[in-house]
């Protein structure tokens, strides 16, 4: 089959990026196939294409609902109208009706809890699926973050809807991750096609500093002069705000926050701003990025080290998605440290914690546990993840059982999940332990970050601040922002809706 | 007055006239929907407040008390509580001279259907600035399912219906804008969304503007209410906007209790069988006739007030020129108790 041709047909693209076109013959042959593709090198094309040549309905299982909700929209952008997501924001009429309608859709995005609900499992299994694709597929990992048991039970959906050749996408996963998901997901000798991690036209740069303040002074410089539009990664909100409004007063057009205390309708607007070149730098908590599909950004900077290799990756990589060349820098200090390993804490419960919810259970066994945080996680002033963390682990020990709560050993249990949670905290602790050691290593940046990978890098223009770097060419040329001139709200509005004055009294 | 938002506390705080805490200031404007709030709002006159500063919280509200007392406009009544004085009544004329209120701001009638209008109204507004300018091509602005089925299903599907529609829909909105101020006009549709650009978010419409977020958010919700307030009292002139309202009743906003207590007394129960019945205390139900008494028009209180006792309040309230149920009840020297005060002061003018 010319692939080429169905390429530039229904996409536009005169040629494939590295690695599309071996994943895609595979598919295309009907075997199972793991993939791995960094970030920004067009997964979602290896099965849109397979579903333009003749591979369709494809069923897509998406783990978030926001990048669900993005790639639905692209493909609806894109004026391919049989798409339909499942997931909980349909109201239920309009998903039994859409279930109903199910044959007639080329891609079905659905939530892993979507495809736990028996009425949407019967349905599917009257389609026949020519793929199931599993995005974001190192979330299934048990080493993933996200202890969402919904998604062990993938491999069991899979063999409900007989067995569909299976498509597993992801930007990073180290060898046993990849081992972990093969498994999980009842694999037969997958096809791996595991592509370099490394991202050529991205410069990298880090720069260690003594104090906050040089290091305030360092991003407010660069926000000043380097060409954007450019993302600013902060972890706190706080200081993602300071530095916006610092940057706004000293003059520097087109910068805004970003971040999930925000009301979405703002976090949406602030996106198509950016995507429409009308703002041209993001200071944000690492909430922006994903699903966020803007080819021309020049720099990612990082304010904060983010907790491990892989988000560190997945966040440089929003940059030079054209393959122009752009600039990702770290400023570092030695206090950044503590950062990390609070969030790592905050991300787990603590023993005492444990004994709480434990103690809890005891008393209302045989009830049905609402698993919602808000309800239950909250009363112990557990995080988010804490508590799903341990929900997911008294799943997986047979303790809840679709919400019904088993008597179980009190003593027993809190040792179980104290392990399990120095196990956790060991894992977490290692990975940023792992990218700490790169931030105070003094070779080659490129080479440090792709050897946790096992990969080498052939010596490349441009590569790093220890090879060399010519910083001149990521320097403003031109204002990124485009600024709207601004009438008056009258002939804004006249403009908007295409109407003239003079035309009045006509009709 | 330096910042808006000491203004509009201040404004409060007057209406409140020393028998409220700044509490009771602070619940009004973030729209808690308690029997008090609601009481409060009527009695002083605060109802088109009510809810208008959702996001106001306990720090900023002491903060401006502090700023108003410094400057000595308020007198201390006792703990948390204050009231406006001679200078602080001053400096009120002169901020609502410089400030006067959106003219058609109605936070207690329209808070329920504020939200849903300008969900669709932006996005309705998107989709046909595409449609009629050739660019169908964008991400929709809000992604509320349920409001893009809605614009989905209202949008015309002819394209010389949408460009008749695009006129209309020009022509109620201008008609609407022209009767407020320019600066009101000019925050709402820089939050507009179309072919040719992105709206601004609410906080970079308030900075466009050099006003203080509390200061836009009354400018943006008058809009809203100016728009709807058109389409109650004149539909046939507005149809579009009239739409971004349909099958939106304006409810009777009652608390979910309430509703309950208030089902009940029309099927002809009395207050003691209602308090049987629900297992509520007394005063709980009597909270919910207050409720009642305040939100449905043509709700008779002389089952619970006689005629003579409501006159008799009434005369106290004005003789001591207060709200204030404990200075009427004295004044009155204990012969009717708080409900009967309360419900008499608040059917007063319904």
């Amino acid at each position: 089959m010319d692939l080429t041709k169905v390429l530039y047909e229904q996409f536009g693209y005169k040629e494939f990026r590295r690695g599309q076109e071996e994943i895609i013959r595979d598919v295309l042959d009907g075997k199972d196939v793991f993939a791995m593709l960094p970030t920004g090198a067009g997964k979602s094309l290896c099965y849109q294409l397979p579903a333009y040549s003749g591979h369709s309905p494809v069923l897509i299982v998406s783990p978030l609902v926001s990048l669900m909700e993005d790639q639905v929209q692209q493909l609806k952008t894109n004026g391919e109208k049989r798409v339909l997501a499942l997931n909980s924001f349909l109201n239920f009429d309009k998903r039994i009706n859409a279930l109903q309608n199910l044959s007639t859709y080329r891609f079905v995005f659905a939530s892993p809890e979507i495809l736990q609900n028996n009425r949407v499992k019967q349905t599917l299994k009257n389609i026949h699926f020519s793929l199931m694709v599993v995005d974001e597929a190192h979330c299934i990992s048990q080493w993933g973050h996200d202890f969402r048991t919904d998604y062990l039970k993938l491999g069991d959906v899979r063999e409900e809807l007989s067995n569909p050749p299976l498509l597993a996408l992801t930007a990073t996963a180290t060898e046993d991750v990849r081992r972990d998901v093969v498994k999980q997901l009842n694999m037969k000798h997958p096809a791996l096609h595991i592509n370099t991690v490394d991202r050529p036209n991205i410069a990298i740069k880090l720069e260690r500093h003594h104090s906050l303040d040089s290091k305030l002074r360092s991003v407010l410089q660069y926000g000043k002069t380097l060409q954007g539009p450019g993302i600013i990664y902060f972890s706190s909100r706080s200081l993602a705000e300071r530095v916006s409004n610092k940057l706004t007063e000293s003059g520097v057009k087109g910068v805004a926050t970003y971040h999930a205390g925000l009301e979405s309708e703002t976090r949406l607007l602030i996106q198509q701003q950016f995507l429409n070149d009308e703002i041209s730098i993001i200071c944000s908590t690492n909430a922006f990025g994903m699903g966020i599909n803007k080819s021309n950004v020049r720099y990612v900077i990082h304010f904060h080290p983010p907790s491990n290799i892989e988000s560190y990756l997945q966040e440089i990589g929003r940059a030079g998605r054209d393959q122009k060349p752009a600039i990702a820098i770290h400023l570092y200090t030695e206090k950044d440290e503590r950062l990390p390993i609070a969030f790592i804490d905050t991300e787990l419960p603590e023993r005492q914690q444990i004994q709480e919810v434990l103690a809890n259970l005891q008393m209302r066994k045989g009830e049905v546990l609402s698993l919602d945080y808000e309800k239950e996680g909250v009363q112990h002033r557990l995080s988010e993840t804490a508590w799903r963390f341990i929900v997911y682990q008294l799943q997986l020990k047979g303790v809840l059982e679709n919400g019904l709560i088993k008597p179980f050993h009190y003593h027993n249990l809190l040792e179980e999940l104290s392990i399990e949670v120095n196990t956790l905290r060991k894992r977490k602790l290692t990975k940023w332990l792992g990218f700490k050691n790169w931030l105070s290593e003094d070779e080659c940046r490129r080479h440090g970050l792709l050897k946790r990978f096992d990969e080498y890098t052939t010596s490349i223009e441009q590569c790093c601040d220890i090879c060399g770097l010519d910083e001149e060419q990521y320097m403003k040329q031109e204002d990124s922002a485009l600024e709207h001139v601004w009438m008056n709200w009258d002939q804004e509005l006249q403009l908007m809706l295409n109407v003239t004055k003079g035309e009045q009294g006509e009709e | 007055m330096v910042r808006y938002i000491d203004g509009l506390i201040l404004f409060v705080l007057n209406q409140m006239n020393g028998e409220r805490t700044i509490s009771g200031a602070l619940h009004l404007l973030k729209g808690k929907k308690s029997s008090q709030t609601i009481q409060d709002a009527k009695l002083f006159q605060l109802s088109f407040l009510f809810g208008m500063q959702r996001t106001l919280d306990r720090s900023h509200i002491e903060e401006s008390v502090l700023v108003l007392y410094q400057n000595g406009f308020l007198e201390k009544v006792s703990q948390d509580t204050y009231k406006v004085n001679e200078k602080g009544n001053v400096a009120l004329e002169g901020f609502l001279k410089q400030h006067p209120f959106p003219p058609y701001l109605n936070g207690w009638k329209y808070h329920q259907i504020t939200e849903v209008f300008w969900a669709r109204i932006s996005l309705f507004m998107q989709t046909l600035s595409h449609s009629v300018n050739n660019n169908m091509i964008f991400y929709p602005v809000i992604r509320d399912e349920q409001v893009q089925e809605w614009v989905r299903k209202h949008f015309p599907k002819k394209s010389e219906k949408r460009e008749r529609i695009a006129r209309s829909l020009y022509e109620e909105l201008t008609q609407v804008l022209r009767k407020l101020p320019e600066a009101h006009a000019r925050l709402f549709v820089l939050r507009l969304s179309g072919f040719h650009r992105t709206g601004l978010t609410f906080h970079q419409s308030c900075s466009t503007l050099h006003i203080s977020n509390e200061q836009g958010l009354l400018f943006f919700y008058g809009v809203i209410h100016a728009c709807i307030t058109h389409t109650r009292d004149d539909p046939a002139t507005f149809p579009i906007l009239s739409s971004f309202v349909e099958n939106k009743r304006i409810p009777v906003p009652l608390t979910a209790s309430t509703r309950t207590t208030y089902s009940l007394l029309q099927k002809g129960m009395t207050f003691q069988q209602i308090m049987d019945i629900r297992r509520l205390k007394r005063s709980t139900i009597e909270d919910h006739i207050v409720e009642i008494a305040i939100n449905v028009a043509g709700f008779s209180i002389d089952s619970f007030v006689s005629k003579q006792s409501q006159e008799d309040i009434l005369k106290a309230s004005n003789e001591t020129n207060s709200q204030r149920l404990k200075t009427i009840r004295d004044h009155l020297n204990d012969r009717y108790g708080y409900f009967e005060i309360r419900l008499t002061l608040c059917k007063e003018g319904v």
